[in-house]
C-alpha cells in the first residue's frame, strides 16, 4: 500500500487536530480542575497505549527478535519516533539499572502551543503528553517488556520520556 | 508606511484580538502607553466600542460592494488612514489601519493570516476557539511580523 507524499500531508495535520480535540473531549463531565486533568491523562494513556501496540506490530512486521531492552528502546528512539514524527529522539540516557530517559526537544504536539501566560504553558501541555506516554507504553508491551512511562515537560516546546521497567 | 492597529473578528463579530503599534490620533500620553504594545494586557480587549464601530462599517462596505459589483471590498482611504480588510475562507475578518499612503496589503494581509494567526492560534492545542486571543506567542510572533514589515517606523 504506497503513500505518496501529499497523502501523508493531510493526515497529518487531520490527525493532530484529532488529538487536539480528543484532549478537550476526555476533559468533559468532570467538576474540579484537578479531576478532570487526571481523568483526561488516564483515557488517552489508554488510548495510546492501544494505538502504540497495533503500530509496533506493524513496524516490527519484518525485523527479527530483539536482543535486549537496550535494542527495544533503540527501536522506540529511531524507527518508532521516525514513523509517528518524522523524525528521531533527540537524546537517550539510561542508569542501566532499567530506568531510561528519552529527550525530543522539539517535540511535533507540542511545537505550536502556547498559554495566555508564558509560564503556564508546561502545566497545560502535560494533558497533551498522555497520549505519547501510552504509544511508548503500548509499543513496549507488545514488544514484551512490561514498563511505566512518564512524561515531563520543563519548557515547550522540548518533552522528555522516562521509561521504567519493571 | 506606518501600520497604526489591527483588529481581528470571529465569526460571531467579536473582536477577538486588537493591538495598535502608532495611534493616529494625536494623543501624547496615549502615544507613550502604546510603544510596548506585548506588554499591555488592556490591548486584547482594548475599546469594544471601536471595535463594533469597525466591524460595522466593514460590514456595510463588504455588502454594498457585492451588490454593487462582482469583486469584493478590500480596502478605502480617507485624509488620515487607509483601512485594509481581508477576510478568509473560514470565518475570521483581519481589519489592518494605516498611514494613507500604504500599498495595497492584500498580500501581507493574506500572510499574516496563513503565517500568524493559522499557526499560533489554530494550531493551538491550547486556545480554545472563537475566544478572545491572549496568547503569548501569537502576540510576538505578530508583531515582529508587522515591525519587520518594509518602510514600518
Amino acid at each position: 500500500m504506497a503513500e505518496t507524499a501529499q497523502q501523508r500531508f493531510v493526515c497529518d495535520s487531520a490527525m493532530d487536530f484529532l488529538l487536539m480535540e480528543t484532549v478537550s473531549l476526555m476533559q468533559e463531565g468532570f467538576d474540579s480542575i484537578d479531576e478532570e486533568r487526571d481523568a483526561a491523562y488516564a483515557r488517552m494513556e489508554q488510548l495510546g497505549h492501544r494505538v502504540g501496540m497495533g503500530l509496533a506490530e506493524r513496524a516490527t512486521r519484518d525485523r527479527p527478535r530483539f536482543a535486549d531492552n537496550l535494542e527495544v528502546v533503540k527501536f522506540i528512539c529511531k524507527d518508532f519516533w521516525l514513523l509517528l514524527f518524522n523524525k528521531q529522539i533527540d537524546n537517550l540516557k539510561t542508569n542501566h539499572r532499567g530506568v531510561y530517559v528519552l529527550t525530543d526537544s522539539s517535540f511535533k504536539w507540542f511545537s505550536r502551543m502556547s498559554a495566555d501566560v508564558a509560564a503556564e504553558t508546561p502545566q497545560l501541555a502535560l494533558v497533551h503528553s498522555a497520549f505519547p506516554c501510552g504509544l511508548i507504553r503500548g509499543a513496549l508491551s507488545s514488544l514484551g517488556v512490561s514498563s511505566s512511562v512518564v512524561a515531563e515537560v520543563a519548557a515547550v516546546p522540548q518533552c522528555t520520556f522516562q521509561i521504567k521497567f519493571r | 508606511m506606518t501600520v497604526h492597529s489591527i483588529h481581528i473578528f470571529n465569526k460571531k463579530c467579536e473582536c477577538i484580538y486588537f493591538t495598535e503599534w502608532n495611534s493616529a490620533k494625536a494623543d501624547a500620553s496615549k502615544k507613550e502607553k502604546l510603544l510596548e504594545p506585548a506588554a499591555e494586557e488592556k490591548d486584547v480587549d482594548g475599546d469594544p466600542e471601536t471595535a463594533k464601530l469597525v466591524y460595522g462599517v466593514v460590514f456595510s462596505l463588504r455588502n454594498m460592494a457585492s451588490k454593487l459589483s462582482n469583486q469584493g471590498f478590500s480596502s478605502y482611504k480617507t485624509g488620515t488612514y487607509k483601512l485594509h480588510y481581508f477576510e478568509s475562507p473560514a470565518g475570521p475578518k483581519l481589519v489592518l489601519i494605516t498611514d494613507p499612503n500604504a500599498p495595497n496589503m492584500a498580500d501581507t494581509l493574506q500572510s499574516i493570516y496563513a503565517n500568524v494567526y493559522v499557526e499560533h492560534v489554530v494550531k493551538n492545542a491550547l486556545v480554545k476557539p472563537n475566544t478572545p486571543i491572549r496568547n503569548q506567542l501569537f502576540r510576538t510572533t505578530l508583531d515582529k511580523y508587522v515591525r519587520n514589515l518594509p518602510n514600518f517606523e
